[in-house]
């Protein structure tokens, strides 16, 4: 017994633990769960006794095993995606769904910045979205035409601006680069594009807003945004980890109150593979209990809705080219065994199909060449993996991450544009990798799209994309339990953290997601409504903002 | 390509795959002197810069002892580019290597849009030894081919290598077929010649009384910087002086390529070539070049050993490399050369 002990009782706790999966209370101790069961069977270590969550059912907090510091840092500019959207503040942003509404979004933004000549930054939006409609600059000269403004699409591949940026970047009829497309009036549509077009733009502005030197508020920005959703393990999946970056995740994470368990992932296009590997020999050590080093990441194809992603035969299904390498498949088999056999732990990047089979032969190779047991890689996104490759996944000791939330968001224009129906009906297939007992994982790629994993398992549960077109639900589809597994226990397992969090079980960390609603009482497709109270972390109680 | 004329700090951007020879030409490059370069490399990891040109090595950025500066930055090129044009340093060339699986027109647009700069060229290099392959495998065929669609200029490089070890490296069957500049083969070579190219006198001085060719007469008068015996365009060179009854003054010889023109450059001498122009790689260093008359030819060919029948898959790669090359000296339009039916 101890005076430090704090029992927290609740309507119900769902463990995710196989053994124990329902309980009522559990006692936390130095941040740690001492003991979980019933208030009989957890009563020898019984100290206070906290009862403010006696309505409330907890899970094991959620682990976000795919998501970015970006998404603190988004959230200084207007939202004008055209879903809803949870700020950190924990206000609900409408979706501006149509010209329109995007227009008096910024216009509204624009009435808030006193400077004329501040430029406007936004974020979110996706002409897929909104029935194709595109964002012209004559649109955006109504919201000013003394400053520039910019509106980043939700891929961050392409951003529309106004006349004044377009000008003052000295784009006009005689512009003739690839990123630069010209209307039917040959004039610079103000669509921007490609390495040129945004060199050239940061340039003039003499800032660039993907530049990964971020604050402190970026950063508390990430935690709030991670506490609404019931986040209490979050990635950021590409780093730079520069020497900056470093000192702002060592200082924050030894603070009390920081509310989440880090993974930073080191980005492999920034480092050779040995400056790579020497990096974090020098990082692991200096991690603690909310910063985990140990992971590399490596990119090798680019979005499939951006036709940017490599396919195997027969390609696109509208017929685009292939898609692009971000590192030609010779250069990413030398590079997985270097990491491999430095011990390291790999999250590899593959939307396409071919990627994936890319990526699968590199760690085959890795395999014979440095034999190791309990390796992880994990492969990330992989949409299009067939049932072949995840066997091969499986017989490889790999992991995968599945992009579920691609369903919903996408899932119209992959039916209809990109792959086809059936290739579409099988996309991000937990079906499969459940069926064959591939540890797997599913996630957001936060801000891609919203930073909440019962949205995720939503649409794991679910399978319908935002037209309302059911895919692949008979067959690829996988039950609430499985899913909420998907976003604590399995996502732990792909960042080798499932001894440290993932379930409420003894000797873990007392992470909490603190629900309203038992989401195996409401109906599956309400998974995504339930209201997050708040987080737990490491016994530290946290309350969301209610919108 | 580029447009008017137009001021600013020339830009040459160096595109090709893995392993075609862009770190050597860089090396090249910055070995010559007299230009101050900057040399950004786009992709991540060191540069493989020769450790007698480093002056002082910061992690990413090199500076050399003739003033140019190298570096490798990843995911900061469009800051270090920016970096550079804000510093004012007088770089008289900015040369931005392409990643190995980049296409290098989508970076030389940079310098169609930003003020401070000017599109100098898109040089794109390829290993003779792997074209082939690379060209015909599915997994990255389009990607190399698309790095030479706005290329303009395309440098083969390891022909050397071809010509003395070509015959070994086929009958070993490491080699399925290769492009080749060689008139003379062992007899268990088949050769399928694809286009002949005119050689070139190329120095810094123009000749007087020279418009567009030169004779024999008037080289053998000329201090010449050629390549060693064992190699073919030598033999060519060699036959044509002894047809004529005339022996050229030599006063130079070099083994790369390079080193040839570097040479040239320098004024020791002038150069035979079979390409006709190196203002995309030095420019204004050269005179124009002058066609030498009677002509002499060397014949670039895909080869392919007799010993082994190409396999389907291999029938297909002729296919494609030769179609390559047919469409490479159409679109260039390359002066002197002539395409073999």
């Amino acid at each position: 017994m101890s005076q430090d002990t704090v029992v927290f009782s609740a309507r119900k706790i769902v463990t995710m633990n196989p053994s124990r999966p329902e309980a009522t209370h559990v006692a936390v101790r130095e941040g740690r769960i001492v003991a979980v069961g019933s208030l009989e069977e957890v009563g020898s270590h019984a100290g206070r006794i906290d009862d403010r969550f006696k309505d409330k059912v907890l899970l094991p907090g959620f682990v976000e095993g795919h998501s970015h510091i970006m998404e603190g840092i988004v959230w200084s500019m207007p939202y004008v995606g055209a879903f809803d959207r949870r700020a950190p503040s924990g206000a609900i942003v409408p979706g501006a769904n149509g010209i329109d509404a995007i227009i008096a979004r910024l216009q509204a933004a624009d009435a808030e910045l006193t400077d004329p000549e501040t430029p406007l930054f936004a974020w979110g939006f996706d002409p897929l979205h909104i029935g194709g409609n595109k964002l012209s600059r004559h649109d955006l000269d109504k919201v000013s035409k003394t400053r520039p403004v910019l509106v980043m699409h939700a891929s961050f591949h392409i951003t529309n601006v106004n006349s004044m940026m377009v000008e003052c970047a000295g784009f006009s009829r005689n512009t003739n680069v690839s990123g630069v497309p010209l209307g039917q009036d040959g004039e610079p549509t103000g669509e921007l594009q490609g390495i040129a077009a945004l060199f050239r733009t940061f340039r003039v502005l003499k800032s660039n807003p993907f530049k990964q030197d971020f604050s402190a508020a970026d950063l508390a920005r990430y935690q709030a945004s991670a506490c609404n959703q019931g986040v209490t393990t979050v990635t950021d999946l590409h780093s730079d980890l520069s020497e900056e970056t470093i000192e702002l995740y060592r200082a924050a994470a030894r603070q009390p109150d920081f509310s989440i368990r880090l993974v930073p992932a080191l980005a492999s296009a920034s480092h050779t593979p040995e400056e790579a590997i020497a990096k974090m020999a020098r990082l692991r050590p200096t991690g603690n209990d909310k910063l985990h080093y140990g992971i590399v990441k490596i990119i090798v194809d680019g979005s499939i809705q951006g036709f940017t992603a490599r396919l195997r035969w027969p390609g696109y299904h509208n017929g685009a080219p292939n898609g692009l390498w971000y590192i030609a498949p010779d250069d990413l088999r030398v590079a997985v065994e270097k990491y491999h056999r430095a011990g390291l732990h790999l999250q590899i990047h593959t939307n396409g199909d071919e990627a994936t089979e890319q990526a699968l032969d590199a760690i085959e190779a890795a395999q014979i060449a440095a034999p190791r047991p309990d390796h992880r890689h994990t492969l990330q996104h992989c949409q299009m993996a067939d049932t072949a490759q995840f066997k091969r996944m499986k017989s490889l000791g790999v992991c995968v991450n599945l992009f579920s939330n691609h369903l919903y968001y996408w899932g119209d224009a992959h039916y209809e544009q990109t792959m086809g129906p059936e290739r579409a009906h099988r996309l991000d297939a937990t079906g499969t990798a459940q069926r064959l007992g591939i540890p797997y994982g599913i996630h957001t790629d936060a801000p891609i799209t919203p930073l909440n994993p019962l949205f995720t398992a939503w649409c794991a549960v679910n399978r319908i994309s935002s037209g309302g077109r059911e895919l692949g639900k008979a067959t690829e589809a996988i039950t609430v339990q499985q899913a909420l597994a998907a976003i604590t226990i399995g996502s732990a397992y792909t960042l080798k953290l499932d001894h440290l969090v993932g379930s409420i079980e003894t000797g873990k960390y007392a992470d909490f997601a603190v629900l309203e609603d038992d989401p195996f009482e409401v109906a599956p497709e309400k998974l995504k409504d339930i209201t997050v109270w708040g987080t737990v972390v490491g016994g530290r109680v946290r309350e969301a903002p209610h919108a | 390509m580029t447009g008017t004329p137009r001021e600013g700090i020339p830009v040459t951007v160096v595109g090709g795959f893995l392993g075609a020879g862009k770190t050597t030409f860089l090396n090249h490059l910055l070995r010559t002197g007299g230009t101050r370069y900057a040399v950004l490399v786009n992709d991540f990891g060191a540069v493989n810069i020769d450790a007698d040109l480093i002056a002082h090595h910061d992690g990413t950025t090199m500076t050399l002892t003739n003033g140019c500066v190298c570096c490798s930055v990843g995911s900061g090129f469009i800051d270090m580019l920016g970096k550079i044009l804000d510093d004012r340093i007088p770089f008289d060339h900015i040369v931005i290597e392409a990643s190995g699986v980049g296409d290098p027109w989508r970076i030389a647009e940079i310098a169609l849009v930003e003020p401070g700069l000017r599109l100098n060229a898109v040089v794109v290099l390829a290993d003779a030894t792997r074209i082939a392959t690379l060209l015909a495998d599915p997994r990255v065929g389009d990607t190399v081919r698309s790095q030479f669609e706005r290329a303009d200029l395309v440098l083969l490089n390891k022909i050397d290598l071809l010509d003395r070890a070509g015959a070994r490296a086929a009958q070993a069957q490491k080699l399925d077929m290769a492009l080749v500049f060689e008139d003379h083969f062992a007899p268990n070579f088949s050769r399928h010649p694809i286009f002949r190219q005119r050689l070139y006198l190329v120095g810094r001085e123009p000749i007087k009384g020279c418009q567009d060719t030169v004779s024999l007469e008037q080289l053998v008068k000329l201090p010449l910087v050629l390549p060693p015996i064992p190699k073919h365009r030598r033999a060519v060179i060699d036959r044509a002086f002894a047809a004529a009854g005339l022996s050229p003054n030599i006063v130079a010889e070099a083994d790369a390529a390079l080193s040839e023109l570097s040479a040239a450059r320098s004024g020791v001498g002038y150069s035979i070539f079979h390409a006709g122009t190196f203002k995309n790689v030095y420019p204004g260093a050269f005179a124009e070049p002058l066609l030498i008359e009677p002509p002499m030819f060397i014949t670039c060919s895909l080869v392919y050993s007799s010993d082994f029948p190409l396999t389907y898959a291999g029938e297909a790669v002729k296919k494609v490399l030769i179609q390559f090359v047919e469409d490479q000296i159409r679109q260039n339009s390359r002066p002197g050369a002539e395409l073999i039916a």
